[in-house]
């Protein structure tokens, strides 16, 4: 081979070995160092010498342009690299400076259902070291990087679970340590295995546990005639009973009112409006369960009130009757194929004392729960560890979560345009971005978080991968076939 | 190291000693004996990977432990392969590959099937993967070649340059399409079809290796034959760190590609 081809091919060698080092050193740094470390200056340089290579190599071994296969893997590099430098970071900022175009590489927008949203933001760069990008989990500031020239719009957001029911739920005990100033010290949380029959030791506590009972499909069962109630007390001592449905109502002495029951809420929540804050029935979301309560004076004035069921005292005004939203206790529980949730009954023993519960948990519920301070009262008297009201849990196994979608709109001037439902793995793809379903709210599902990304450049890379891979198959397949079919 | 009381650890148990029993009488020659217990190894090894499919509910190729698995189906056909089309050897190594690869899935990894999370849910989960573990057995096939060119002397030698020589060009596509394709469903799943995380960088530098083979021999041909398989070992070992190293590398920092543990 002629002096400069062999030079120019020890230089190409070079180069990969280069690269592949480097690619070594940046799996050592992480992929936030890493990125940094191959869009800096010298790495810029890098890329530039290694697509002049690649184009000089034409010219230089006039053989590859002969033969396809090779000339479509190089070529296909090329692109890869011209693509992936015109989609850069540093490109965008240079044509934004140079040519005054709008486009940013990329940003996050963060979306509350039923809202829309034209800002990009980004997380400011922090002093001690590289931004964490996914909004949310970490104290980050974030800024403003674009307004985009029409609006993407959360019509809607679904997480889907994967169901398994019947799995054996988990037996635990939380025994939480205060510290002398009232202060939580520790949550001191056990899992305790648990066998239908067998007794063991509940941890944190001297006293034990047996599971008598476990049905994986059980609903709660009730006395005659019980149904949820409120409770009203007067001033004289005496409680009426409401049944818990709505226009409901009696009319007290002291203090003269009546009260009426507006509305019964399965899970009661609130949300901020333009101008305060609105009740809204979030079932399914939550336990809380409430009824909205009416009292009407005899001067013709009206006040609202809300009795929930597991918050008695919230709201109550002085001169107030007592009010309560009061369940049902259930007495025990019975299998049924069709509930989701199983219902266990233990005896817990200390001492000389003994009690039988059952812990059953609600449809949506990730557990039930008993108090054992009833235990503790009595002698012999509580340990350090027991003094604080332990808590025996059957717990819902973890639940994986098998997709989350976001239902997308595009609006221009308001007019819909485009709409999409998005998922992992499925983007929209509108105005020079793509956007990409990346988080969202895991408190309560009510914004999803999207990662948007500049489009610029990806045909090059999607044109230079298709000649890259069909070429090697060419070269290193489709040639060494065609040369032992031709033998033959 | 725990042992697993379960059919597919019987499968798998069973598969590895008969790769074991293979190798020793591909060693020593016993080649039909040697043969009829390779193929029982892979009957049994592909007995648990179906097994597997059915139990989990997907593809077994989402974790290691899966990943492993195929893995050690894959070297049988590929030794079939090699044999009929390469004109390419070396039975012993391949079996030993096969007993390799089975170790973690019986002694190391959990067999616990985890359902999928939502960003492996997608068409190009299974060609990505299956192109990059077809990829892994043919370069571990030429690897063993490799260590032939380095054990032996004058004609063996050359013609285990030539053998290493032709199995790597084989497996060089397939490496090249596993990590397009990982490039293609990044850009769906995460945004980007190139994250500079460890995961995708090793994989970068494992293809750049095998680059840097293709042209070190375009350049020289067969005058450093032991140049040339030294490089095709290191790209063996590239690989090896490319499917270790998230499992090492949560002591130097994350990536996205950390789920498949």
């Amino acid at each position: 081979m002629p002096r400069i081809r062999t030079i120019v091919m020890w230089v190409v060698l070079a180069m990969i070995a280069l690269l592949a080092a480097l690619s070594v050193v940046g799996a050592c740094l992480g992929a936030e160092r890493a990125r940094a470390m191959f869009s800096s200056a010298p790495l810029i340089v890098y890329w530039i010498v290694l697509a002049l290579l690649l184009a000089a190599g034409f010219i230089l071994y006039p053989r590859l342009l002969k033969r396809p296969a090779g000339m479509a893997m190089h070529l296909g590099a090329l692109l890869i690299l011209a693509g992936g430098m015109w989609g850069s970071d540093l490109a965008h900022t240079l044509r934004r400076r140079v040519l005054g175009t709008e486009k940013v590489s990329r940003g996050f927008m963060v979306i509350p259902e039923g809202r829309r949203e034209r800002r990009l933001y980004r997380p400011v760069a922090r002093e001690d070291g590289p931004a964490d990008e996914t909004p949310g989990d970490t104290q980050e500031t974030y800024e403003v990087v674009a307004e985009l020239p029409f609006e993407v719009a959360l019509r809607d957001f679904r997480l889907q679970y994967y169901e398994t029911p019947g799995r054996r739920w988990h037996l635990a005990v939380e025994a939480p340590l205060y510290g002398s100033d009232g202060r939580l010290l520790d949550r001191r949380q056990a899992e305790i295995p648990w066998e239908v029959g067998r007794t063991v030791p509940v941890p944190f506590t001297r006293a034990r546990v047996t599971v008598l009972e476990y049905l994986p499909r059980a609903k709660p069962t009730y006395a005659e005639d019980a149904e949820p109630a409120v409770e009203i007390e007067d001033a004289a001592g005496r409680i009426h009973r409401l049944p818990a449905r709505r226009g409901a109502e009696v009319t007290l002495e002291a203090p003269p009112m009546t009260v009426h029951i507006r509305r019964v809420y399965a899970c009661l929540k609130v949300r901020r409006t333009g101008d305060g804050l609105e009740p809204y029935e979030a079932e399914g979301e939550g336990i809380n369960p409430a009824v909205e309560l009416e009292f009407v004076h005899p001067d013709g004035s009206r006040e609202r009130r809300f009795a929930m069921a597991l918050i008695p005292q919230h709201g109550r005004r002085p001169g107030d009757p007592a009010y309560r939203y009061v369940f049902p206790r259930p007495i025990g529980a019975e299998a049924d194929p069709d509930s989701p949730v199983p219902a266990m009954r233990v005896r817990v023993v200390r001492g000389g004392r003994w009690m039988t519960r059952w812990l059953l948990p609600g449809r949506d519920d990730p557990y039930a729960s008993i108090d054992l301070s009833p235990l503790l009262a009595e002698p012999p008297a509580p340990s350090e560890d027991e003094r604080l009201a332990p808590e025996l849990f059957l717990v819902r196994p973890t639940r994986h979560i098998r997709d989350y979608y976001s239902d997308l709109a595009v609006l221009e001037d308001g007019r819909t345009v485009a709409e999409k439902t998005i998922e992992v793995n499925h983007p929209l793809h509108w105005g020079g971005y793509h956007f990409y379903q990346s988080g969202y709210d895991k408190e309560a599902g009510r914004y999803t978080v999207l990662q948007v990304v500049s489009d610029s450049g990806l045909r090059l890379v999607w044109v230079g991968m298709v000649l890259l891979v069909g070429g090697a198959f060419w070269r290193f397949w489709g040639e060494a076939i065609v040369a032992k079919v031709e033998k033959n | 190291m725990e042992l697993k009381y379960t059919l597919l650890g019987l499968f798998v148990y069973t598969a590895m000693a008969l790769y074991a029993v293979a190798a020793i009488l591909f060693a020593v020659r016993a080649r039909r004996a040697a043969w009829i217990m390779y193929a029982a190894g892979c009957a049994a090894a592909a007995a648990g990977w179906v097994w597997r499919w059915d139990d989990a509910g997907h593809v077994p190729l989402q974790n290691l432990f899966e990943v492993c698995l195929t893995l050690g189906v894959l070297v049988f056909p590929l030794t079939l392969f090699g044999r009929r089309f390469l004109d390419v050897g070396a039975e012993v190594g391949d079996a030993v590959i096969g007993l390799l690869v089975l170790f973690p899935v019986g002694f190391v990894f959990s067999g616990e099937p985890k359902p999928m999370m939502p960003a492996l849910q997608s068409v190009l989960f299974v060609p990505h993967v299956a192109a990059y573990m077809v990829a892994y057995v043919v370069m571990g096939k030429a690897g063993c070649l490799a260590l032939g060119v380095m054990v032996r002397q004058g004609d063996r030698r050359l013609r285990a340059e030539r053998d290493t020589h032709v199995v790597a060009r084989f497996g060089f596509p397939l490496l090249t399409l596993g990590l397009v394709l990982g490039a293609v469903w990044g850009k769906l799943a995460w945004s980007d079809y190139w994250n500079w995380d460890p995961k995708e960088l090793w994989s970068l530098a494992s293809w750049l290796v095998f680059l840097g083979y293709l042209h070190f021999r375009y350049l020289n041909g067969r005058r450093y034959p032991r140049a040339n398989a030294l490089l095709v070992l290191l790209g063996l070992l590239a690989i090896v760190l490319t499917l270790l190293w998230v499992n090492f590398g949560r002591l130097f920092s994350g990536g996205l590609h950390s789920y498949a543990t």
